[in-house]
């Protein structure tokens, strides 16, 4: 997972006042898989972090030799659960995009409070949240972050999402088409797929709509047709997930290179073809999205359309399923849609929330904030 | 219950429930649920009434003017009560009230369909105007949390007086 800090706080633009100086805005994108972490101080237009961290804490195996682990730790985060995952239990705190192991993810938000410049006073972060997430969901996002940021925002992904990926300095370019004026938004995340129309204001309630199928669900269908394929294969949610973002694909070019699992059975390894599963758990989610997106298209006002199907975005995870722009635009235009044109955000589609989230910080008024007491 | 009823008493109390009921959706905003409310189930139920209750059309236009106007003083004072309570309630454990100047109209129960999880805004905010999006939301999740904690339908219920015949135990099992 690539790392980047752009730039260390001290190069950014001075602080204006000592209360800027000492507060670092943040915004925060908690993913299930990963989650995006960018911040900068009060008052600045400098991003002075930017970093992408595997959403996983490692609780290292009692067993495991002193001298194996840095520092013989307990506990290893994010990339470095990932690289002693034979000497660690891994836990994902967030399950569907909502925390789902609360003492995880207090773990996992005082490892991205640890990323953070030190020194700042006050730290606010506006984190983005799966726009279906209940009361609960939101408590408990508040529960493992308390302690952590002074002062949090909760918003809904799809909307920082629209946010972050305008760029303003383009605005005035006569060739920059402004991808919030007249878009339709679809995020498929790990627990839902949201489509949204973004039409110069943010999504109402009858301009969104939210499934709860996507990735961890394509990853479920995959691991239980593999299974019934090869009963006694040994195969995991967690190798599904690894062969899925190697091999997955919605349009049978795409699958030239077969999806071969390598599992190990009674001590030997075992390589299963895999490739129909995968893709058809995949053409499930792209008939998913794709019903999602016809019904919202016909919500949209008619005069609106003609532009809209110039700029349907997918974002989030499921958009990196190879193909699945063009097998969707197909599908659209065999509907009978016209010139409609889908555009994959690609790998950096987790910067979109994260940028937008800390745009909304930054523009966020005092009384907005929530305290976090404790 | 039904415009066929003969029982005028029974038909009063049924007009008494659904202008409750769209004074409520009236004042959450939720005009998409108002409207098949006032073109399909009041009108019959009114001429229904007025026919069967003896009397004459003017007496009968006066009596529903009264009712309408109660009504309408019902609901507002019921919202009113249930802001403040919820309030308190938010203040009391620093919830998500503490942000916002409170406005609690929650129109989810109210849809008559099933309410999507999550906030939701239900006015139209330019996607330059972070601070009122913010605000929105706040206000959203409060009504979120207030319905979690006094739903709208507990809390503004239509005063015993205004139906005829039915004891308050009825009244509230049949809101």
């Amino acid at each position: 997972m690539k790392t980047a800090v752009l730039k260390t706080p001290a190069q950014t633009t001075p602080p204006t006042s000592k209360t800027e100086a000492e507060t670092l805005l943040v915004g925060l994108d908690l993913g299930t898989n990963t989650s995006c972490l960018m911040a900068a101080p009060l008052g600045s237009d400098e991003t002075t972090l930017k970093e992408q961290i595997p959403t996983v804490v490692g609780y290292v195996s009692e067993d495991v030799l002193a001298g194996i682990i840095p520092g013989d730790a307990k506990v290893l985060i994010g990339t470095a659960a990932l690289k002693y995952k034979l000497n660690v239990t891994p836990v994902r705190p967030l399950r569907g995009g909502v925390i789902h192991d609360l003492a995880a993810a207090k773990l996992f938000a005082l490892h991205l409070r640890s990323r953070l410049p030190a020194g700042s006073r006050e730290v606010r972060a506006v984190i983005g949240m799966p726009a279906s997430s209940d009361l609960a969901a939101r408590e408990s996002a508040r529960a493992a972050v308390q302690g952590v940021f002074t002062k949090v925002i909760f918003v809904p992904e799809p909307f920082l999402a629209a946010l972050g990926y305008r760029d303003e300095s383009r605005l005035n370019y006569p060739d920059y088409r402004d991808p919030v004026l007249n878009s339709l938004y679809i995020d498929i995340g790990a627990g839902s797929t949201d489509v949204c129309l973004v039409q110069g204001h943010y999504p109402t309630i009858d301009e969104q709509l939210s499934e709860p199928f996507a990735g961890d669900a394509v990853d479920q269908i995959i691991l239980d047709r593999v299974l019934a394929a090869y009963p006694d294969c040994g195969l995991t949610l967690g190798r599904v997930r690894e062969i899925k973002e190697r091999h997955s694909y919605v349009l049978a070019e795409d699958a030239a290179t077969p999806a071969v699992a390598s599992v190990m059975v009674g001590g030997k390894i075992r390589h299963l073809d895999v490739t129909a599963q995968i893709g058809t758990a995949c053409d499930i989610l792209l008939q998913r999205v794709f019903n999602m997106t016809r019904e919202l298209i016909t919500r949209a006002d008619p005069e609106s359309v003609g532009e809209l199907l110039q700029n349907v975005i997918v974002t989030g995870g499921g958009s990196l399923i190879k193909g699945f722009g063009v097998a969707l635009q197909t599908r659209l235009l065999e509907e009978g849609f016209e010139n409609v044109r889908v555009q994959v955000l690609g790998e950096n589609y987790k910067d979109y929330v994260a940028r937008g989230a800390l745009k909304a910080a930054g523009q966020a008024k005092d009384r907005q904030w929530q305290n976090l007491i404790g | 219950m039904n415009a066929t009823s003969a029982d005028p008493k029974l038909l009063w109390n049924e007009i008494v429930r659904w202008t409750f009921e769209v004074c409520i959706l009236r004042r959450e905003g939720n005009e998409d649920a108002v409207t098949p409310l006032l073109r399909d189930r009041l009108p019959p139920l009114i001429q229904a009434w007025s026919r069967r209750c003896g009397h004459s059309a003017d007496r009968c236009q006066q009596e529903l003017r009264a009712l309408f106007a109660r009504v309408q003083e019902s609901v507002e004072h019921g919202f009113i009560h249930r802001r403040l309570i919820v309030q308190e309630v938010c203040n009391r454990l620093a919830g998500p009230g503490g942000a916002v100047a409170l406005a609690v109209h929650s129109a989810d129960a109210a849809a008559r369909k099933p309410k999507p999880a999550g906030i939701h805004l239900r006015r139209r905010i330019p996607l330059d105007d972070v601070p009122e999006m913010l605000d929105a939301l706040a206000e959203a999740e409060l009504a979120d949390f207030g319905e979690s904690i006094l739903p709208v339908r507990t809390a503004v219920i239509p005063p015993a007086s205004l139906f005829a015949g039915e004891s308050t135990r009825q009244i509230a099992l049949s809101a």
